[in-house]
């Protein structure tokens, strides 16, 4: 009798299953959204997060639920974007040039095109950090340093195949010179090190120059112009050196998501994106605001991907 | 007075409504599943973790932390009433604990272990204010040569201090390991030994093998044996001990609490290692050692003023190093990096707030503790007359709950099951769980920081003995090694366990 | 002729052996690296060496030095828990906390020595009320109370 009755179940169960959806959609979002950042605590995707968290909340009034799922810089994450619901309730976290150059090498679990971008909200500036005793003062002491030992000078960087270790595989080319990269699972994760002085400097963003200010400084900028908050550092360019570069950080969905869904994540963190003062916090803390919307996804994808496959081919970063 | 005004700091934020509630509901939930046996911090903290996303972090974790020191408590209470251990630190405590209920003096073993607590809470909490800050100046000396050492000490500690066979104690470790390995590759992404199975991509769910090895295996266990136990609940009276309690009691209380305090620091240490051995050296310092295991007031004070230090100090590693030093600091560091807090020594500059509000917090939640538990004892006297054979399906339905709720996994429910078996299979053949769960939190940071030393030093294995610090550790985990397989110290340890037993 | 005398240890270093070996030879597909640049298989293959090294020791140890047989097994309740576990992880979504606690329940009491089946189904409903009130109802868990069709 139980079993009859537990099939009896399983079928009223199944046949509401499939003609729910239909009668369950409500306006969207009605309930959490999860909000997976691939890093470690601390660093610029988590800070970026927490940052969007109180707007979304007072804009859309439902909870933005930030959960770090750090490792194999990213790419741990990434593989599992697509085994979420594609109901617009979990976000992933994505960057670049990471999307990119990841699948390239060939052995993380998932392809460029498997990972569903709808957004990119910000971009951070490439930079190389040295804690304040480091005895590099400038750009030239650490290029100095790095001819003198060969592969003494280490970088701490943010995950493998990332934008950090193709900075410090562009460092290497255009100082010609031959250091260590040393993966760490996020930006957040290799601070304790780089200001405990167990690296010689961290390849990573302004960001973290300004998150460690006081304790850490700056030796190169990869922006146009220096940067307002940091009027003494120079920028590469001024170096004799062509490199304007550095990471964007967008949102993913599962595959398989409504476009409909698609879109209204894209509008509401586009408006996020132009909130006064959310422009200023993010501006605070380092972050170059972008707004590329859903329906500009495709183009600038194809446009940046050429350019990081280019730059990893010349770094032989890849083959 | 940095000291001062850093405690006027965590007063501020602990003295909040919210943050005292939340302090309250740990406490009262850790005496609560203290007082359970077979439900403990581990299965209590994992079902709660899902539900501190939403909470502010800091009444997150001070909630968290009021259930770890909380269960130390009340697992006095079951240990002294029934001799059966609430919680896996108060083994010991049942030794004498329960002699005394039997000759009438449950009141005062159960005074005696919260009055016990209650003092090493407040000593711990001092000390773990005092310590934590120039822990955690020396942590930023702490390399990845540095860490891995120091992990390995823990390792080379939770053999030496483990029960029973050292060697199978090494393969536990090793095995604990081993599974740490399940999962995708820190470094490259790869997926390891995870058979194809796509839930197990991330890694292996420590929660599963924990709830599984632990709660799963120790009940079935407990179900070889048929028959139920003497509660003496009627004889809970006159609290207050005597003159000459008071005065065989209080040395061993100071004792048990500065031993706890040490071995809760170190990794591989923790409530558990800090009541056997307090009650070991107890015994050894002893006139006349005979009255142990009859009554003995310094049994019952001693390891329960240690497990309680132990607990508290626990959070030395987690917040200086980032390292966790036991399972339940295992999912301290999950709650912390949820709530968008990298455990390590940027915690105390970068979140005074959370870091001196969640210890402040340990202060107030002890005196709440010692209200709940001595007055109030009646009510939990009530709980221990429910039979094991209702209380043990209620536990499992806890623990299932807990485990599907952390990912909202089934496989992860059917893994528990899996570990469950395996644990019991491994319990049979009398190789400790304990060991093989700290191999399995401690081994992925292992692979990380060996793998991160080696590329430092170029591959040069000499960077661990050339690094002072580093050296200094291993050579301290050499000679403990060295000692337990001395021939004469083998035989002392054995006999120490043995009465402990 | 070799003479097992001590079984727990005897089959504990066994079951070691085969861990640790298969353990070193899966690690053996995966990149090894150099000692400076260790790949993904380098520290696994090192400690399932290790492991099988550890095993080969106890049982060899096993032979020489007495100890107790290994006891006898309690099947039942290994068994019938695990299988209630096993159950309430595959009915849980579709079916509701409610109707799949209570069955873990019954499931798992029906694993130990008593059974009093008006005790059991007393316990069931209680846990099922307390569970879904507390879980569901206070703490938010997302479990469906009942199965689809009630709702």
């Amino acid at each position: 009798m139980q079993r009859r009755a537990t099939l009896a179940a399983l079928l009223a169960g199944f046949g509401l299953i499939l003609c729910g959806p239909a009668a369950a959609q409500g306006k969207y979002p009605d309930k959490p959204i999860r909000y997976i950042i691939p890093f470690a605590p601390g660093g610029e995707s988590d800070i970026g997060a927490r940052l969007q968290q109180p707007y979304f909340k007072k804009k859309f009034g439902q909870e933005l639920i930030v959960e770090s799922k750090p490792g194999a810089g990213g790419a741990l994450a990434w593989s599992q974007a697509n085994t979420f619901p594609p109901d617009g309730y979990t976000l992933i976290s994505t960057n670049l040039p990471h999307l990119v150059l990841q699948p390239l090498e060939g052995l993380v679990q998932y392809k460029t095109a498997d990972i569903d971008n709808v957004y990119f909200y910000h971009y951070t500036p490439d930079a190389i950090v040295v804690r304040n005793e480091s005895p590099f003062k400038t750009y030239a002491d650490l290029v100095a340093a790095a001819k003198a030992k060969p592969n003494e000078v280490t970088f701490a960087g943010s995950g493998t195949n990332s934008a950090n270790h193709l900075a410090k595989e562009r460092f290497d080319q255009v100082a010609g010179v031959s250091t260590s990269y040393v993966p760490f699972k996020g930006t957040g994760d290799l601070v304790a090190s780089l200001i405990g002085g167990h690296v010689s400097a961290a390849m990573s963003y302004v960001t973290l120059a300004i998150a460690q200010k006081g304790r850490a400084r700056m030796l190169a900028i990869a922006t146009e112009k220096r940067h307002p908050q940091f009027p003494e550092v120079p920028t590469f360019k001024e170096l004799g050196i062509d490199w304007v570069d550095g990471a964007y950080r967008g949102l993913a969905v599962p595959k398989g998501t409504p476009a409909n869904i698609r879109k209204a994540v894209s509008d509401m963190f586009s408006e996020i994106n132009n909130d006064p003062e959310f422009r200023q916090k993010m501006a605070d803390g380092g972050f170059e605001l972008v707004d590329i919307t859903v329906d500009k996804v495709p183009a600038f994808m194809a446009e940046r991907s050429r350019v990081y496959v280019d730059v990893a081919k010349r770094m032989g970063l890849v083959k | 007075m940095e000291l001062l005004s850093n405690l006027g700091l965590g007063f501020s934020v602990a003295f909040t409504t919210t943050n005292l509630l939340y302090c309250f509901l740990g406490v009262l939930l850790g005496t609560l599943i203290g007082v359970l046996p077979g439900i403990g911090p581990i299965a209590t903290i994992a079902m709660l973790l899902p539900v501190t996303f939403t909470l502010p972090p800091v009444s997150a974790l001070i909630m968290l932390a009021g259930i770890y020191y909380g269960a130390q408590y009340g697992g006095s209470t079951t240990a002294i009433l029934v001799n059966l251990p609430g919680e896996s630190s108060s083994v010991v405590t049942a030794l004498d604990g329960y002699q005394m209920a039997r000759q009438g003096r449950a009141g005062v073993a159960l005074a005696t272990a919260g009055l016990g607590s209650f003092f090493a809470g407040c000593v711990a909490t001092f000390l773990l204010a005092a310590a934590a800050p120039p822990l955690a100046e020396i942590a930023f000396k702490f390399g990845p040569a540095e860490y891995f050492s120091l992990m390995t000490l823990g390792l080379v500690l939770a053999v030496v201090l483990a029960h029973g066979s050292v060697i199978k104690a090494v393969a536990m470790i090793l095995l604990g390991i081993l599974l740490g390995f399940v999962g995708q590759d820190v470094n490259s992404g790869i997926p390891r030994f995870t058979f194809g199975i796509p839930e197990i991509q991330d890694k292996l769910e420590f929660v599963c093998v924990a709830m599984g090895m632990f709660g799963f295996a120790e009940i079935i266990r407990n179900l070889e044996k048929k028959g139920d136990r003497d509660v003496f609940t009627n004889e809970v009276h006159g609290l207050m001990p005597s003159k000459k309690d008071f005065k065989d009691a209080a040395p061993a209380v100071v004792r048990g609490t500065l031993l706890g305090s040490i071995l809760g620091i170190l990794p591989g240490g923790g409530a558990i290692l800090a009541s056997f051995s307090a009650y070991t050296l107890e015994k050894k310092l002893a006139k006349d050692p005979s009255t142990f295991g009859k009554g003995d007031i310094r049994g019952v004070a001693a390891p329960e003023s240690a497990n309680n230090a132990a607990a508290q100090t626990s959070f030395v590693p987690l917040l200086t190093l980032g390292i966790p030093p036991n399972p339940v600091m295992a999912l301290m560091v999950g709650a912390m990096i949820i709530q968008g807090i990298q455990p390590g020594p940027l915690v105390m500059t970068s979140k005074p707030d959370l870091f001196w509000g969640l210890i402040v917090s340990m202060w107030i939640g002890n005196l709440m503790l010692i209200i709940l538990n001595l007055p109030l004892i009646g009510i939990w006297v009530k709980l221990l007359k429910i039979p094991y054979r209702l209380l043990y399906p209620a536990i499992l339905a806890f623990c299932c709950i807990g485990v599907y709720s952390v990912n909202n996994a089934a496989v992860d429910v059917y893994l528990t099951a899996f570990f469950g078996l395996v644990g019991y299979v491994l319990i049979k053949l009398d190789c400790e769980p304990a060991p093989l769960l700290l191999g399995l939190i401690l081994g992925p940071m292992m692979e990380e920081n060996l793998r991160r030393a080696m590329l430092l030093s170029r591959g040069d294995p000499m960077t661990f003995v050339e690094r002072p610090l580093s050296a200094v550790l291993l050579g301290v985990a050499v000679v403990l090694l060295a000692l337990v397989f001395a021939p004469a110290i083998k035989k002392k340890r054995e006999e120490a366990f043995q009465e402990a037993d | 002729m070799i003479k097992i005398r001590n079984p727990k240890d005897f089959w504990a270093g066994l079951i070691f052996i085969a861990i640790g070996a298969g353990a070193a030879i899966i690690a053996r597909d995966y990149p090894m690296g150099t000692i400076a640049r260790m790949g993904a298989g380098y520290f696994p293959f090192v400690l399932g060496t290790l492991l099988a090294l550890v095993g080969v020791i106890i049982t060899l140890m096993a032979l020489g030095a007495d100890g107790e047989p290994v006891g006898a097994f309690a099947l039942r309740p290994l068994f019938v828990i695990l299988g209630a576990v096993v159950v309430f992880g595959v009915i849980v979504k579709t079916l509701g906390m409610v109707i799949s606690l209570a069955l873990l329940v019954i499931g798992t009491a029906f694993g130990g020595h008593e059974f009093k089946l008006k005790e059991v189904l007393i316990l069931a409903v209680v846990m099922a009320a307390f569970c879904t009130l507390v879980f569901i109802k206070g703490l938010g868990l997302p479990f469906p109370v009942w199965p689809a069709f009630g709702q």
